[in-house]
């Protein structure tokens, strides 16, 4: 009886140091929170109030300009353009490497497979270059043209592909069904979960992105949410209250697509990371 | 695979291999053989033509101060945060796992990942104000409270100012290895410490000899994409480290690190092709660290 009494508490003791980790762990985001509601002078009162205790907006007043709704709207364009196009073809290139099997598709796959541990971001001095001599610079296909072929896309589908039956594949050849049809038809839906997953994913990397944004963007109508939040700090007057309410407008959004996706980003890490 | 056709039976399918290829060469394999090229030659926007310098730009790197610098913080940098990433997310994982209740499980789970999902622009912001020299800077405020004789200058401290920027980065991508090592936990069959624990192992061997060895892809996985995030950190020193005088990287380049120095060099002195060197360094330092980790690991905990 003591024994038992004794694992139990032990259980307690365990629980509750989590607990205090889990406090502490997101502490900053309440911190952010709570003081983008203060005004400029409680924020920097000493000692700090744990909440505001004159609830003010004035930072949101003093922060907001209609451009941040083109900010937002121009992180869509960014994110949802270059995750859209590079599934397709990540998708449609996995499927018919592996439905219409030659040796030029093996040799394509082995020419994505070999770029899929170099980060995209080493190479933005030629990409750079490059978006000038097509002409691209500052718009939003200069953004988005390198992102919309990704190797490691194509390698994910391609061991997606190797998972879906052979037999419907085939039955669909036999029932002559065009190669496009097929992908659309039979392909597709079969590969819904892994692309949803790698989508929300990627959506989140290219929506918190901010070096090739900043680099090939130089007007402010073009800036995204995360080039305009960078571009509003300025070193010789640091208003706290200001940055802090331009985060949680930022913040807000991000957080509640994940709630509203979170099946689908367990799913992509775990899929992404499982391999 | 012998009788394979060269080109394949569809003529559809030539035209989507045709154009993978045009796309992959366009906007992957030239950037990166372009790299190369570029190394060699003196080149910016607004000259009419490269001209080939050999080594020069290799030269000057190797022979410069301040890359050199450069390179130790992004390995400094690499060393503080992997292995505190890996041991804490495991740990944590841990009790997660330990946890009874599928949505007290959830919530943990979703807390944790909660910072690895906002943009490192605004997290930077938000560390800025917490790091504040100032007492109203919550941690010098805490720290004070707790007895200590002097605020610490996180970022501004040069001894300092890099290990401040890692702190801030574990506490954003543990998360993700959180996750990682969770999903990893999933697969190991119950069955295994039932057995060990009917031989008497205890708790600490029982995550020696099943839960370690038994994760050791999922280390690999983990080991391998942070060690390469971490020396492509950017964002992060790009928010933090901007003052009025000295611009960015500092205090005294203490947090220069590889990729902001590219980025420096290329878009703030138009030098493309030293860049370009210098992203060729990075980019063999990226290979080198993980063909090692890949040894290292498969070796240490493979059975």
């Amino acid at each position: 009886m003591k024994e038992k009494y004794k694992i139990e508490m032990g259980k307690l003791l365990l629980g509750g140091v989590f607990f205090v980790i889990l406090l502490c762990y997101v502490f900053p985001l309440y911190w952010m929170f709570s003081s983008s509601f203060k005004t400029a002078g409680e924020i920097i009162r000493i000692p700090p109030t744990w909440w505001p205790h004159l609830l003010s907006v004035e930072g949101y007043i003093k922060v907001w300009r209609p451009v941040w709704i083109r900010f937002f709207i121009n992180s869509f364009i960014y994110a949802g353009g270059s995750v859209t196009i590079a599934l397709f073809t990540s998708s449609l290139i996995g499927f018919v490497i592996v439905t219409y099997p030659s040796k030029i598709g093996t040799i394509l796959s082995w020419a994505a497979i070999c770029l899929i541990m170099i980060p995209f971001t080493i190479l933005i001095v030629p990409l750079y270059l490059l978006i000038i001599k097509l002409h691209l610079l500052n718009s939003y296909l200069g953004m988005i043209a390198p992102r919309m072929v990704y190797p490691f896309g194509i390698f994910f589908m391609l061991l997606a592909m190797r998972n879906i039956p052979r037999d419907l594949i085939d039955a669909a050849k036999i029932d002559g069904c065009t190669p496009l049809g097929i992908y659309w038809r039979v392909a597709l839906p079969l590969l819904k979960t892994s692309l949803a997953a790698l989508a929300t994913l990627e959506f989140v990397w290219r929506w918190n992105e901010l070096l090739w944004p900043l680099i090939v963007a130089s007007t402010e109508k073009l800036f995204p949410i995360t080039v305009g939040l960078a571009s509003l700090i300025d070193p010789y007057f640091i208003e706290f209250d200001k940055y802090l309410a331009a985060c949680v407008i930022v913040v807000v959004p991000i957080v509640i697509m994940f709630l509203s996706l979170q099946k689908f980003f367990v799913k992509g890490i775990t899929l992404t990371g499982m391999k | 695979m012998k009788n394979v056709r060269l080109l394949p039976e569809n003529k559809t399918a030539l035209v989507v291999i045709v154009m993978g290829f045009a796309f992959l060469i366009l906007f992957w394999w030239y950037p990166l053989i372009r790299t190369f090229i570029l190394g060699f030659q003196l080149s910016g926007v607004g000259r009419l033509k490269e001209s080939w310098i050999g080594l020069a730009h290799y030269r000057a790197l190797f022979s410069s101060k301040v890359f050199g610098k450069v390179v130790l913080n992004t390995l400094y940098f690499a060393v503080l945060i992997v292995p505190a990433q890996i041991v804490v997310g495991l740990a944590i994982s841990v009790m997660i796992d330990k946890i009874k209740s599928r949505a007290f499980q959830r919530l943990g789970l979703l807390s944790f990942y909660i910072p690895y999902i906002l943009p490192i622009v605004a997290i930077g912001i938000l560390w800025k104000f917490l790091y504040h020299p100032s007492r109203f800077g919550i941690f010098n405020f805490l720290l004070i409270e707790a007895g200590m004789k002097e605020s610490i200058r996180w970022l501004e401290d040069p001894q300092l100012a890099l290990t401040s920027i890692g702190i801030m980065q574990i506490w954003q991508r543990v998360g993700y290895v959180i996750l990682l090592y969770f999903a990893g936990l999933q697969t190991i069959p119950r069955i295994f410490y039932e057995a060990a624990e009917i031989d008497g192992a205890n708790a600490w061997q029982r995550f020696r000899a099943i839960t370690l060895p038994l994760l050791t892809p999922t280390t690999l996985f983990v080991a391998v994409t942070s060690t390469i995030s971490a020396f492509m950190t950017f964002e992060a020193v790009y928010i933090m480290t901007l003052t009025a005088q000295a611009g960015r990287g500092g205090p005294i380049n203490s947090t220069n690190v590889m990729l902001y120095y590219i980025y420096f060099n290329a878009f703030d002195n138009n030098r493309m092709g030293y860049a370009s060197a210098a992203a060729i360094i990075l980019f063999f330092m990226i290979l080198g660290v993980t063909l090692l980790q890949f040894k290292f690991i498969r070796q240490k905990f493979e059975y």
